[in-house]
């Protein structure tokens, strides 16, 4: 999958779980950036975005979901 | 669905529906119900209800059930796969002690929670299922057998307000494996997937939109290829096929049944087709293969005009609201003009691959049809042709007094009669444009009012030569002293446009004199569907004393009252 596309995609779901415009999703966007990223959203994050590529995100990745570059990371490994 | 666009259509949909009257649902369970309550939230914006989903603290049904304030639902989910999950023994290897305690405990806690819940108006109570455990169909299993018992609680113990919903039928609709995610129950509690969600909301959608009075009421279709196999123009009267016995023409004749039956359960079934109408009329008349006939069918636009038109003119026709149709046509272009141009009204496209068409049919009338069994309903088709007569007979006369005096309208009213119960409380529920307050009441409440001693409730039923429209008006009045407060006022829209809430008025302010009341006060309350009815107080000689957003309070002094004078309609009260 291309990078774009892939970055596309996850700032599409990721603006939709947290209610904000895709441009306002950026390569630094974190937990510690993103008002209201809760435990409530992260559940939303998870089935959003197994739904959007088709994967399963393994235990252990999931609680390392706390960035857009981790989240970039889990996918690339899962996809390819 | 996806998830994310849930998500952002929720935000933009919540907005659109910000003006209407708000229904707070409040979901409690002893798992995580985040997801649900996204998906309750959507299907309701789409229906134009402005639903506030809130969640109980999580694993806290019982102290949740106290605080039901202000709550137009609340759905309760007790999940078996949760309560097991606490003891760290095999579910298998339980002891019957233990299995005991289980049973003893939820039981207490059931009873409590349903008897708290009662003062709600509408309750959605999971029923237990064991369909989270492997189980092994060779052996009995006794989480199934706890399942059966604490499901037998429920529905011995269940106030008329609680609907039990079968979830061992939700989850076989999609597939076990498809409804549990049990990586998430690890993360988060939660149990069930969004696909079971969106199954779980499709099921439970018809109890949600009869409580919010949005519950569709008519059925309207197109003809050729939608009814029948064929052109009717082209083909000809023995070129279609809806027969029974034929390949093709069989998945018509059985949505046809279904739409019979509809027709026996107070559903309105309609026609809106491009057709020579004589054509039609032979068809329903003597083709031996339709199982739909003139009977089942109250309302029909065969012609050539376009369609949003004819289903414009057969919503005034019927006098019901155009969110209150589902259409039913074969054609993209159709359907995709209904969708543009009456964004309200719910398409069926018939599917091309045509062996799914019962059951797509049959998925849209359980989302979108509260199917009762009450007897004024069944008579409901026959009262709807009626009222279509009586249209077309009210092109006869030039001016609508001596139209009206030509009808023989009699009008009964009741009052405080127990066996109307349900049907005063069903009329609360349904009635939108005639109805000045717009409170919905349970029977419970109704019955309540009857015998609460200072309250009361008066039912009007009508009838006119053309046939009997049945219990389809009701006012509840609240004594205070002297004075008599109007709470609602409320009428089929059967019924209107026939002077009848004058002379109900007429009686009213009678009763109210003989029951040595000096005033009357009353209130309109605006809603999107009853701005028909906005001046009703006023033509009544009320004068307005409050005004504030649109709402107006009035108050009239009985020794001021002017009866409306008319003549042509005959009443009589039975106290």
């Amino acid at each position: 999958m291309e990078q774009t596309n892939l970055d596309e995609r996850l700032k599409d779901v990721m603006s939709a779980v947290f209610g904000l415009e895709p441009s306002e999703i950026t390569e630094d966007s974190s937990q510690d950036n993103i008002e209201g990223w809760d435990s409530v959203k992260s559940l939303a994050l998870l089935v959003s975005l197994e739904e959007e590529f088709g994967v399963s995100i393994p235990l252990d990745k999931v609680v390392k979901m706390t960035s857009f570059k981790n989240i970039r990371l889990t996918l690339e490994e899962l996809i390819k | 669905m996806k998830y994310s666009e849930i998500l952002r259509a929720n935000l933009k949909l919540k907005k659109q529906v910000a003006d209407q009257k708000p229904f707070n649902v409040r979901i409690l369970g002893d798992v995580t119900c985040n997801v649900l309550s996204d998906v309750v939230s959507y299907h309701l914006f789409g229906q134009g209800v402005n639903a506030s989903v809130s969640l109980g603290n999580y694993d806290n049904i019982l102290q949740e059930s106290f605080r039901t304030e202000g709550l137009n639902a609340v759905i309760v989910h007790y999940d078996l796969y949760a309560v097991l999950a606490k003891s760290d023994v095999y579910c298998e290897d339980l002891s019957d002690a233990q299995i005991q305690d289980v049973e003893d405990t939820l039981k207490g806690e059931l009873g409590m929670v349903l008897e708290n819940l009662k003062g709600v108006p509408c309750v959605i109570f999971d029923s237990f299922t064991s369909a989270a455990f492997q189980i092994n169909p060779l052996r009995p299993n006794r989480i199934k057998a706890l399942a059966r018992r604490l499901n037998a609680f429920v529905e011995e113990n269940r106030h008329p307000n609680t609907t039990v919903i079968d979830m061992d039928t939700v989850v076989s609709a999609i597939g076990r494996d498809a409804c549990f995610d049990f990586k998430l129950y690890n993360l988060t509690k939660t149990l069930y997937t969004l696909d079971f969600n969106q199954e779980y909301v499709r099921t439970i959608s018809p109890l949600l939109l009869k409580v919010t009075g949005h519950a569709k009421k008519a059925v309207i279709f197109d003809c050729d290829n939608t009814l029948w196999k064929g052109i009717l123009g082209e083909d000809g009267f023995d070129g279609i096929d809806m027969s029974f016995h034929s390949k093709a023409g069989s998945y018509y004749h059985q949505v046809q049944q279904m739409a019979v039956w509809l027709s026996k359960h107070g559903i309105l079934i309609g026609l809106c087709s491009k057709n020579n109408p004589e054509d039609v009329q032979q068809v329903l008349d003597s083709h031996k293969d339709m199982a739909l006939r003139n009977e089942n069918i109250v309302v029909s636009e065969v012609n050539w005009n376009d369609k949003a038109s004819n289903l414009r003119q057969i919503a005034s026709e019927l006098n019901i609201g155009l969110d209150s149709l589902v259409f039913v046509d074969d054609s993209s272009f159709e359907i995709n003009l209904i969708r543009e141009q009456i964004p309200q009204i719910v398409c069926l496209q018939v599917p091309q691959a045509i062996e799914t068409y019962p059951a797509e049919f049959s998925r849209m009338v359980n989302t979108y049809f509260f199917i009762s069994s009450s007897k004024a309903d069944l008579e409901k088709t026959l009262q709807y042709k009626q009222q279509a007569q009586r249209n077309k007979s009210r092109r006869e006369f030039t001016d609508m007094d001596s139209y009206l005096k030509s009808l023989s309208i009699k009008v009964v009213l009741n009052v405080d009669q127990a066996p109307e119960v349900e049907r005063v409380s069903q009329l609360t529920q349904k009635t939108n444009q005639f109805n000045l307050c717009t409170n919905r009441y349970t029977e419970s409440q109704i019955e309540q009012i009857r015998s609460s001693g200072t309250r009361h409730f008066i039912s009007a039923s009508v009838c006119d030569k053309f046939g009997d429209s049945g219990l389809t008006g009701a006012v509840i009045v609240t004594k205070d002293g002297q004075t008599a407060r109007i709470d609602d006022f409320l009428m089929s829209c059967r019924i209107m446009g026939r002077n009848i809430e004058r002379v109900i008025m007429d009686s009213l302010a009678g009763l109210l004199k003989e029951a040595g009341c000096t005033r009357i006060e009353s209130a309109y309350i605006p809603t999107q569907k009853n701005k028909p009815v906005a001046d009703f107080y006023d033509q009544c000689g009320f004068k307005v004393v409050g005004e504030k957003d649109g709402a107006k309070s009035y108050a009239l002094e009985l020794e001021d009252y002017t009866p409306s004078g008319i003549t042509y309609i005959e009443t009589r009260t039975n106290k």
